[in-house]
C-alpha cells in the first residue's frame, strides 16, 4: 500500500479514536517510579483545602495566584468538577497543615507589630531536597498526559541526565507567561554554561548578547536526538534558516563541509572575521594545496594568501562551474 | 498527498472549531457559579526614548556590528490582559528603524494558543578594500555602507480537542534579509592567466519560510505526533545572479556569462513521532522522518531519511541508563551535465560533465549511564559509535567510510555546603578520517569549580584543555595527484573566572577573567607554479590565536528608587600562523596578510530613577573603542559613543 494512503488511513483513525476510547485518554507509564512518587505525594496526614482557602487569610501570595490564573495552567478546568485543573496543592501537596492557625485576624494582629505571620510551609513538599528526576516528575505527571511534544527528547537528552530540573528555567510563579521571554534565554543558560558567554563576547559572533537571537533559536533545551542539542539533524539545516542562501543542494557542493558547517565556522564567537574557526587562507590550507608560492612579486603574493575567498567567492556551494569547467567555487 | 492532507485537516477543522465553540464552560454547573476567577486588572506599560550614537573614524566597529548606526527614537509597549477564557500578552521594543523585536500572544481557555515572535535585526556587514595588489576592479568605493535587514518570525498557532489531549498545530518560520552587501568575484578570464579580483555593491532581498502542519494526540501507552512541513528559499528582489564579460581561460571561450547565482530551493519533510509516558523507570521515544530537497535552478536534488530512537531505564532510582540509535541516509542527485550559456549568442552552448555529489549513510550508537553514589557525587560514563559510509568516494579522492568511538566520564560533587566541583575527560578515535581536520585520537578534560567561602563572596573557575592528533594527512590537487604529508597536532585551553563581592547590602563588586588559546600544527602544501605540481612542505607550520579578556562590574542600589552600575571590559586577541621555508617568507613571509592582532576597550555605565507616579527614568551609556593594529579587519579601527535615555510609565 502505498505511504501516502497509510499516512492518511491512520491520521483518519486517529480521529475516530479521538471521539471515544475513554481509556486512552489516561497516561500510564511504563513501570511508575513509586520512590519518587511517594517523595511528591506530599504529607499524608495533610488535606486537600483548596486555592482560595489557602490564600484567603493572607495575601501574601495574591499576586501569585492572579499570574497563576492569567496562565495556561490556570486556564484548565476539570470537565467534571467545574474546578481548576492545576492549582497550589497539585505541586505543593495537601495545604491544610500549612495554613493550620492562620486566621486573618491573627494576620492582621502580625502585621500591626510589623512582623509577616509565616504559614508551616515546612509541612509541604520540600523541593531542594528531592532529586533532580524527582522534581521534574512533578510536571512531567501532567505533561505526559497532555501530548506535550517539546519533551519528546526530555529523558534523553543532556539536559535530563545532567540533573537540571523543569524549575531550573522555568520560574511559574515569576509572571503569567510560563514560558521563558526569548531575550532573557541568554543570561538563564549563561548561568550553567558561562564559557559561551565569553564566546559570544569575542568581535565576531553572533547576536546573542545584544538579545537579536536566541539560545533556542537553535539549540533544543528540552531535549534532542542531536549533538549538543540542535534542533535539526544536520547543523546545516539550523544555520540555513536564516542563512538560506547556502543551503542547497547544489551541482557543486563543498564535498560534505556544507552539511557540517561547524568544519570550519565557530557558531558562538570567533576572533576570526566571519565566525571562522582559524583564519583564511590557514583555515584552507589544512586540507588544499595553496596556489603560486613560488612568486616572487609581492603583491601576487598578497593576492593569494590574504583570503582564499576573495576568488573561490561561492565557497558554500554553486551551480555554474568555475572557468576550468569545473567546481572550484570562483563563479 | 498534499490533497489529501488538506481534506483531512479542513474535515478537523470543520468538527473542531464548532465543537469548541458551543462547548460549556464549566465553571457553571446547573446556574450555580463552581469557580470563580479573580479579576486581574489589564497591565499596559510604556517606555519612549532616545538613542544617541556618535562614531569616530568607523561605523563598522564590532560592538556596533549588530546596530544601524543611526541616531532613533525608542519606544516599548508592554501589555497584559486577561479575562477568563481570553489571555492577550504583547511584548514590543523598537529600538531603530531596521531594529525592534515584538512577542505577542493569545490564549483561549486552553483550546487556542498563538504565538508570533518577531526579531528584526540590522548587521553592519564588510566592505573589503584590495591594497597594494595589481589585478583588481573595485567598482564600489570605500564609502559604500553596506548591511542587512533580517526579520525572523516565528508563529505558533495550536488548537486543543476539548477534555482531550489532541492538538492540531501550525509552526510558521519566516526569515526575510534585504539590504546591499559587498560582493566579491573574479573578473577577466576568472582564471589564473587572467584574474580580476573585482568588488561591486549587490541588493540582497530574498526569504527563508518554513510552514508546519501537525496533529498529535495522546493514545494510552503512548503519544503520537505527525507533521508535514515546506520549506522553501526564494529570491523576491534583488540581483538573483550576475553577469559580466569574460576573456578567454580555462578552456572557456570570451564570452557573456552568469555568476553568483542565489539558486532558489524547495522541500517537503513527513515526520513521525510516538513516546511513551515520560514518568516510567522506562521512557522511549521514535522518530522517522522522510525530507525531500530540489533545487529549482539545476535540479539538484537530495532525499534524507532519518530515524531515531531513545530509551531511558531507571532500574534503581541511583542508577539511569540512556540508550539513543539514530540512522540518515542522505542521497544526492545532480544532473550529469551542466550547459554553458555564452549570454552574448557569439559562443555556441557548451556541455560540461558534473560529478555527482556525495551521498552518504550514517548510523550512531550512544550507551550513556548516571549514578548517583551518594546524594552529593554523581557519576556520569558514556561510548558512543559512529559509523559513516560515503557513495562516490572515490571520485571526490576521500575514503569510503569512517568509523568514530568516543568514551567520556566525569564527575560532580558537594563536598559541603558552598563547594561544588566537575570534573570531565572524553577520548575519541577515529578510523580513517575523511578530513584533514579531523583527529585520530583527541583527548579533553575540563575542570570546573563554583565556591560560596563566605555568603558575600562567591568564585567561579573553570579550565578545559583539548588535544588532537592525527599521522598522515592527504591532499590532492587540481590535477588529481594525491600528495600524503606527516602530522598534524591541535591544542585548545580555556581557563575562566569570575569573582562577586557583596560588599555591603546595596553594593556589589564583580570581576572575570577569560583566556582562550588555540594552536594547531600542521605541513602545509603548495604547489610553486603552473608547471609540473612539485610539492613544497612547510613542516609543522603552526597557527595559533589567543584571546585575554578581563573586566568588572560594580552594582549599587543607593536607595529602593535609585540605582547604579559601572561595567568594563579589556580584550586583545591575536591570530595568525608562520612559515619557515624560502618560498613561502621571500620577499616577505606570506604570514602577514592575515595576521591579526586587536584591542576592545568598553566601558559602560547605567542608572535607573523611580520618579513620581509610576514614572521610571533609565539612562544607559556606552563607549567602546577598537583598534586593529595589523589593520586586517575591514574598516573596522575607531570608537563609538552610545547613550540611550528612556521613560517608563506603568498605567
Amino acid at each position: 500500500m502505498k505511504p501516502r494512503v497509510l499516512i492518511t488511513l491512520f491520521l483518519a483513525s486517529l480521529l475516530v479514536v479521538m471521539w471515544g476510547c475513554e481509556s486512552l485518554k489516561f497516561s500510564r507509564p511504563v513501570i511508575p517510579i513509586r520512590e519518587y512518587e511517594r517523595m511528591i505525594i506530599g504529607r499524608l496526614d495533610a488535606n486537600y483545602v483548596g486555592t482560595q482557602n489557602c490564600l484567603k487569610a493572607c495575601h501574601y501570595h495574591d499576586q501569585i495566584r492572579r499570574d497563576f490564573d492569567a496562565s495556561t495552567m490556570g486556564a484548565q478546568l476539570s470537565e467534571k468538577s467545574g474546578l481548576p485543573l492545576v492549582d497550589c496543592e497539585s505541586c505543593h501537596g495537601p495545604g491544610s497543615l500549612a495554613i493550620e492557625g492562620i486566621t486573618e485576624e491573627r494576620v492582621q494582629e502580625d502585621a500591626k507589630r510589623g512582623t509577616q505571620t509565616a504559614c508551616n510551609y515546612e509541612t509541604f513538599l520540600d523541593y531542594t531536597s528531592l532529586p533532580a528526576p524527582a522534581v521534574s516528575l512533578v510536571c512531567l505527571k501532567c505533561h505526559t498526559a497532555n501530548a506535550t511534544f517539546n519533551l519528546h527528547d526530555w529523558n534523553a537528552g543532556t539536559h535530563s541526565q545532567n540533573d537540571v530540573t523543569c524549575s531550573d528555567c522555568h520560574d511559574i510563579h515569576a509572571g503569567p507567561d510560563l514560558k521563558v521571554e526569548p531575550r532573557k534565554t541568554a543570561q538563564m543558560c549563561f548561568k550553567c554554561h558561562p564559557e559561551r558567554r565569553s564566546e559570544f563576547m569575542l568581535t565576531s559572533r553572533h547576536p546573542v548578547m545584544e538579545g537579536k537571537i536566541f539560545c533556542t533559536s537553535c539549540h533544543s533545551p528540552h531535549g534532542s536526538p542531536y549533538e549538543s542539542q540542535l534542533k535539526e539533524g544536520m547543523v546545516k539545516e539550523i544555520c540555513t534558516k536564516c542563512h538560506g542562501d547556502k543551503e542547497g543542494p547544489f551541482l557543486y557542493e563543498h564535498a560534505e563541509n556544507t552539511d557540517e558547517c561547524g568544519r570550519c565556522h565557530s557558531p558562538h564567537g570567533s576572533v576570526n572575521n566571519n565566525l571562522l574557526r582559524v583564519s583564511q587562507p590557514f583555515l584552507c590550507m589544512q586540507c588544499h594545496f595553496a596556489h603560486r608560492l613560488s612568486t616572487s612579486a609581492p603583491s601576487t603574493k598578497r593576492e593569494f594568501f590574504t583570503r582564499c575567498t576573495d576568488c573561490h567567492s561561492m565557497i558554500h556551494g554553486t551551480d555554474i562551474p568555475s572557468a576550468g569547467g569545473v567546481g572550484r567555487f570562483t563563479q | 498527498m498534499k490533497k489529501s492532507l488538506i481534506i483531512l485537516f479542513t474535515a478537523f477543522l470543520a468538527v473542531f472549531i464548532p465543537w469548541t465553540v458551543l462547548a460549556q464552560h464549566t465553571e457553571h454547573v446547573e446556574g450555580q457559579l463552581l469557580y470563580e476567577f479573580p479579576r486581574i486588572d489589564p497591565v499596559l506599560a510604556l517606555t519612549g526614548g532616545y538613542r544617541y550614537i556618535k562614531t569616530n573614524k568607523s561605523d563598522n566597529i564590532p560592538r556596533l556590528e549588530f546596530d544601524l548606526v543611526e541616531d532613533s527614537v525608542i519606544i516599548g509597549v508592554d501589555s497584559s490582559f486577561f479575562r477568563y477564557p481570553d489571555r492577550f500578552t504583547l511584548n514590543f521594543f523598537y529600538e531603530d528603524r531596521k531594529d525592534y523585536f515584538l512577542d505577542v500572544g493569545y490564549g483561549y481557555r486552553d483550546l487556542i494558543l498563538a504565538r508570533w515572535i518577531n526579531s528584526t535585526i540590522f548587521h553592519n556587514t564588510d566592505n573589503i578594500r584590495y591594497l597594494n595588489e595589481t589585478a583588481i576592479d573595485q567598482r564600489d568605493s570605500d564609502a559604500n555602507r553596506y548591511g542587512l535587514k533580517t526579520g525572523i518570525n516565528d508563529i505558533l498557532f495550536r488548537l486543543k480537542y476539548p477534555g482531550y489531549a489532541a492538538h492540531l498545530y501550525f509552526e510558521g518560520s519566516m526569515v526575510a534579509k534585504e539590504g546591499t552587501i559587498q560582493q566579491r568575484s573574479l573578473g577577466g578570464a576568472a582564471h589564473f592567466a587572467n584574474r580580476i579580483k573585482t568588488t561591486q555593491a549587490r541588493d540582497i532581498d530574498w526569504e527563508t519560510n518554513r510552514f508546519t502542519f501537525g496533529l498529535n494526540s495522546h493514545l494510552g501507552h503512548v503519544e503520537a505526533d505527525y507533521a508535514f512541513s515546506l520549506k522553501t528559499f526564494d529570491v523576491t528582489g534583488g540581483e538573483r545572479v550576475l553577469e559580466d564579460s569574460f576573456t578567454a581561460g580555462g578552456g572557456r571561450p570570451a564570452g557573456d556569462y552568469l555568476h553568483h547565482q542565489l539558486s532558489e530551493t524547495n522541500g517537503m519533510t513527513h515526520t513521525l513521532k510516538f513516546h511513551t509516558a515520560y514518568t516510567g523507570k522506562i521512557v522511549g521515544a521514535a522518530a522517522v522522518s522522510f525530507t525531500q530537497r530540489d533545487n529549482d535552478d539545476s535540479d539538484a536534488e537530495a532525499n534524507i531519511i532519518r530515524a531515531n530512537a531513545a530509551i531511558t531505564m531507571m532500574p534503581r532510582t541511583n542508577i539511569t541508563f540512556f540508550l539513543k540509535y539514530r540512522h540518515q541516509t542522505r542521497d544526492v542527485d545532480n544532473p550529469d551535465t551542466f550547459t554553458l550559456v555564452d549570454q552574448s549568442g557569439v559562443n555556441p552552448d557548451s556541455v560540461l560533465s558534473v560529478r555527482n555529489s556525495i551521498s552518504s549513510k550514517t548510523d550512531h550508537v550512544s550507551l550513556k549511564a548516571r549514578y548517583r553514589v551518594l546524594p552529593d557525587l554523581t557519576l556520569r560514563g558514556g561510548y558512543t559509535f559512529d559509523y559513516h559510509r560515503r557513495g562516490n568516494a572515490e571520485e571526490w579522492h576521500i575514503v569510503e567510510s569512517t568509523k568514530k568511538h568516543k568514551v567520556s566520564i566525569s564527575a560532580d560533587t558537594r563536598p559541603y555546603k558552598g563547594l561544588k566541583l566537575k570534573a570531565g575527560y572524553s577520548f575519541r578515535k577515529n578510523s580513517d578520517p575523511a578530513y584533514n581536520t579531523e583527529p585520530d585520537d583527541a583527548h579533553e578534560g575540563t575542570v570546573s569549580a563554583f565556591w560560596i567561602p563566605t555568603p558575600r563572596v562567591s568564585l567561579w573557575a573553570r579550565y578545559s584543555i583539548a588535544m588532537e592528533d592525527r599521522e598522515h594527512l592527504h591532499y590532492v590537487d587540481s590535477t588529481g595527484a594525491s600528495v600524503s604529508t606527516e602530522d598534524r597536532e591541535k591544542m585548545s585551553d580555556n581557563a575562566m573566572g569570575t569573582i562577586t563581592f557583596l560588599v555591603v547590602k546595596n553594593l556589589s563588586v564583580s570581576g572575570y577573567y577569560t583566556y582562550m588559546h588555540n594552536r594547531i600544527e600542521e605541513d602545509i602544501i603548495a604547489n610553486p607554479s603552473t608547471g609540473p605540481p612539485t610539492v613544497l612542505t612547510d613542516v609543522d607550520s603552526p597557527y595559533t590565536d589567543v584571546v585575554n579578556s578581563f573586566g568588572g562590574r560594580i552594582s549599587y542600589r543607593a536607595r529602593h528608587d535609585l540605582e547604579f552600575e559601572v561595567a568594563a571590559s579589556h580584550t586583545v586577541a591575536t591570530s595568525g600562523f608562520q612559515v619557515s621555508i624560502a618560498e613561502a617568507t621571500q620577499p616577505d613571509t606570506i604570514a602577514q596578510f592575515s595576521r591579526l592582532k586587536t584591542r576592545e576597550t568598553t566601558v559602560s555605565t547605567s542608572g535607573r530613577l523611580d520618579l513620581m507616579e509610576g514614572l521610571k527614568l533609565s539612562v544607559q551609556y556606552l563607549f567602546s573603542i577598537y583598534d586593529d593594529i595589523h589593520q586586517t579587519q575591514a574598516d573596522a579601527d575607531g570608537n563609538a559613543h552610545v547613550v540611550m535615555a528612556t521613560l517608563s510609565k506603568t498605567l
